[in-house]
């Protein structure tokens, strides 16, 4: 990575300090074992910078190479590959999912018990699985019976390949008529499944050639190679700590931003909830997840973020059209579906696309930032953002779960704004 | 302040002068002892005109350096300094507001009588300070039984510092639910609070040394000092006084015919509310208003304006980032709290922003103007707005109270956006 040149592209690097300031905090609190940020404008890196460690344990540094569980930043990574495929003429976005998938063709839709499914309005659509509005979920809630069928049905999910997984997923019905809300998914799963049916290959292996190869995102992949483990992260969690499905709300007292003077009581403040050396993601798994599968580095979703910024292209290497990308991280969901939610986690301001969330209301997102704006996160605290107003995008990683315990990403989004001043 | 050059910044200097008239119109026909105009666009002074007294009893004119009592123009330098709080990372601005000042944990809201007080449906929060929406109110209707403790409890408060006056307001239950509905408040005088607590200065400090100097606002305090207490203007009220919180209803719409102008009065049509010599503003008050206290010049607040027009920063001074002001000067109500009133006058056209109203409809507000103009008043008519689509400035000045007892400040702006023709 070049050394960061605030100045040149509209940043000041007075103000810029208040990112290190912030990400410094969090490190020095206890609160976060490391972290690292990047800001990227108009062709120069204006900010990257690492603090604290990349695993306690071992004592090793954060450093800017760093391997990540990157979990639903895997998603937009999904997306492209199904748009690259969409491009090439193998299907339309309202295409139902039944004709690539036809295990899809009888899905029925629980409205209130399971006794009484119904047929759906309307067949979910291809677009629907980009959108998470196929009437699809994870489990993770109480408020439908199917819920409780997610849990029972993906108990061991890891154990199955994306074929039997996607199988099993189709014969559950679905929680909504397709079209009739906004649900954080298995979509994207499904999606990947989608992307090997149609392009015959394997999803590890499609992501290789068609999007890593083209990209140079070498440290990109759904395992930890052998000789990346000494830069792969440990990931934490709070004492105590975490499942998936767990009470993601009982976050709400941890806001770091006052806490400037670390613990008091001596307490640890997080626990380790990921080795590096033992984790299950260095084995290459039998479930390519393209909704949470990948590791990858700062840099390497930096070059994948360029591509979206320069409207498909890096380096030469053309993976989306432009107007491709424009339809991509257009707000797709009607008002009345607009904001959308995770459980109780309303994300104010933001709207979808196909595959990552748009900022469609900026003062109800209470942060700087530009309508437009295009985004995801991972479980795991990390995010990223694509500001195409202001030609710039941002990448915050850390490794600590559940993602809504800090606010530093939203934080690390007001550090980086402040400092813009062109 | 510069020398004037009109054509250079796109106006019609032949029709600049229809601002003289109406403003002289004021003067000469008794209305108003003096009144000082400015218009700033594209980097130059457009118009600067003073006419009339600025203190009729000694026979001092209108000056450009005059001292004026800005009252609520006090708010958005409040809400800059909060800004730039929240910018160095102290604060989100969902968070609530008993974070910081924990005298507001147990609120609770008044939505009948006082004796049925509930819980709020959620905490109000920093940005709720900001743009009233909080529960708090002024004291000066009587639509809510709280109204009267507002007036029981704050009678005194001028003779208090901030901390006993948050203590007091947080003792008394929210008129309605955090978010529900707009009102104008104390809710500024709150955010001075917040300031001193977070910055750990007075407010008067934090604002000389943060604001003020960095802006060369020399003559911009909580009080004037003894050195230029002769260029102090004079206040005045319509005949018969004027006390807050009484009936603001009851005045009549007075405005000056255009023949009035050529029938000097012998007689003025308004009495003196507050001499120089004898004013409370002589002294540096125990109470730091961050809703109300300051006095100004208009080069000051020109300043003040310029700085935020140009996104954030004058003369190399930067206070706020470019996408922080864009924040704050964007409409943050929702469209059933639209327009935005106080007492019995809506403001037509006009939403809210982060201690600022903003212009969302010309049509509405029957007006020329540009959709985006942010900008407040002040009790003594005062006014500033901002237009960043002309990239103008206007400016008002005048010491009478009450502020919409005339028309003024509706036709100043209309002779100012008549009069703009490039």
């Amino acid at each position: 990575m070049t050394t960061p040149q605030p100045q040149r592209v509209g940043f000041c690097a007075q103000r810029l300090a208040r990112v290190d300031k912030l990400l410094q905090r969090y490190v020095d609190n206890g609160q976060l074992a490391g972290a690292s940020g990047l800001i990227y404008r108009r062709g120069e890196t204006a900010y990257c910078n690492v603090f604290g460690h990349r695993e306690l344990e071992t004592g090793q540094p954060m450093t800017e190479d760093t391997i990540f569980r990157i979990y639903s930043m895997t998603k937009p990574i999904t997306a492209v590959a199904a748009l690259m495929l969409f491009e090439e003429g193998h299907f339309l976005l309202d295409d139902p999912v039944a004709g690539y998938l036809p295990e899809f063709s009888d899905t029925q839709v629980c409205t209130g018990d399971l006794r009484n499914l119904d047929p759906p309005h309307r067949p979910p659509s291809i677009k629907d699985l980009f959108m998470h509005t196929a009437g699809l979920s994870y489990g993770w809630y109480q408020d439908s019976p199917v819920e409780n069928l997610y849990r029972q049905t993906f108990e061991r999910r890891e154990e199955l390949n994306l074929e039997e997984f996607v199988h099993k997923l189709a014969s559950l019905p679905l929680l909504y008529h397709p079209g009739s809300r906004w649900r954080y998914s298995y979509a994207t799963d499904v999606l990947g499944r989608l992307v090997e049916v149609v392009s015959g290959k394997a999803l590890d292996e499609f992501f290789q050639r068609e999007i890593f190869r083209p990209l140079a995102m070498a440290d990109t992949d759904f395992h930890v190679h052998a000789d990346w483990i000494a830069r792969f992260s440990a990931c934490y969690c709070p004492p105590g700590g975490f499942s998936f499905g767990s009470d993601a709300d009982s976050d709400a007292d941890n806001n770091a931003v006052l806490s400037e003077g670390g613990d008091q009581d001596g307490k640890p403040t997080i626990e380790l909830f990921d080795a590096s050396h033992n984790s299950r993601f260095n084995q290459p798994p039998a479930f390519l997840s393209g909704g949470g599968g990948l590791v990858s580095t700062l840099g390497d979703y930096l070059r994948f973020c360029q591509m979206l910024l320069n409207g498909g292209v890096l380096d030469g290497n053309r993976l989306l059209g432009p107007k491709t990308v424009e339809l991509m991280r257009a707000n797709h969901l009607p008002p009345h579906l607009v904001p959308i939610a995770i459980g109780d986690d309303v994300d104010a301001g933001y709207g979808f696309g196909l595959g990552v969330s748009v900022l469609v209301d900026l003062p109800a997102t209470s942060t700087p930032g530009s309508v437009g704006n295009y985004s995801w996160s991972g479980a795991a605290m990390t995010q990223f953002w694509i500001d195409p107003a202001e030609e710039m995008l941002g990448i915050f990683m850390t490794q600590f779960m559940p993602f809504g315990h800090y606010p530093v990403a939203r934080q690390f989004r007001v550090a980086a704004y402040q400092a813009l001043i062109d | 302040m510069t020398s004037v050059d009109s054509q250079r910044a796109g106006f019609s200097i032949q029709r600049l002068s229809r601002v003289d008239r109406l403003l002289e119109r004021y003067v000469e026909g008794g209305y108003l002892a003096g009144a000082l105009g400015l218009i700033y666009r594209k980097g130059k002074i457009a118009y600067c005109r003073a006419f009339g007294q600025r203190d009729l009893e000694s026979g001092l004119p209108m000056t450009e350096d005059t001292i004026f009592r800005i009252y609520s123009m006090t708010k958005p330098i409040t809400s800059v300094a909060v800004l730039m709080l929240y910018e160095d990372g102290h604060f989100l601005l969902d968070d609530p507001v008993s974070s910081i000042l924990s005298e507001f944990e147990d609120i609770k809201v008044c939505t009948g009588d006082l004796d049925n007080l509930v819980p709020p449906h959620r905490p109000p929060t920093i940005k709720d300070l900001l743009m009233h929406t909080a529960g708090l109110s002024y004291g000066w209707g009587d639509d809510s039984p709280v109204e009267k403790l507002y007036l029981q409890s704050f009678r005194d408060i001028e003779r208090h510092s901030l901390e006993p006056f948050v203590t007091k307001l947080a003792a008394l239950p929210l008129l309605y639910h955090p978010g529900t509905r707009w009102r104008y408040s104390r809710a500024t005088d709150v955010l001075g609070r917040l300031v001193e607590v977070v910055s750990g200065k007075p407010l008067d400090e934090f604002f000389q040394r943060e604001i003020f100097q960095p802006l060369s606002m020399g003559d911009t305090g909580f009080h004037v000092p003894a050195a230029s207490l002769d260029r102090f203007a004079a206040c005045y009220c319509p005949p018969g006084g004027f006390r807050f919180g009484s009936d603001l209803a009851s005045r009549a719409i007075a405005r000056p015919a255009h023949r009035d102008g050529e029938m000097d009065r012998t007689q003025p049509l308004f009495e003196l509310y507050d001499a120089p010599g004898g004013s409370r503003y002589t002294k540096p008050p125990a109470y730091l208003s961050g809703g109300g206290g300051l006095v100004s010049t208009l080069g000051d607040y020109l300043r003040f304006s310029q700085m935020l027009l140009n996104g954030g920063v004058l003369d190399g001074n930067r206070l706020l980032g470019r996408k922080t002001v864009e924040l704050m000067r964007a409409n943050h109500l929702p469209p059933e709290l639209i327009p935005i009133e106080i007492g019995d006058g809506p403001r037509a056209g006009h939403g809210f922003g982060l201690g600022m109203s903003a212009l969302i409809s010309p049509p509405a507000y029957s007006q020329p103007g540009s959709v985006g103009t942010y900008g407040w008043g002040g009790l003594a008519t005062t006014r500033f707005w901002i237009d960043p689509v002309e990239d103008l400035v206007g400016l008002l000045m005048t010491q009478f109270i009450p502020s919409d007892y005339y028309t003024i400040e509706r036709e100043f702006s209309l002779a100012v956006y008549q009069a703009l023709v490039d």
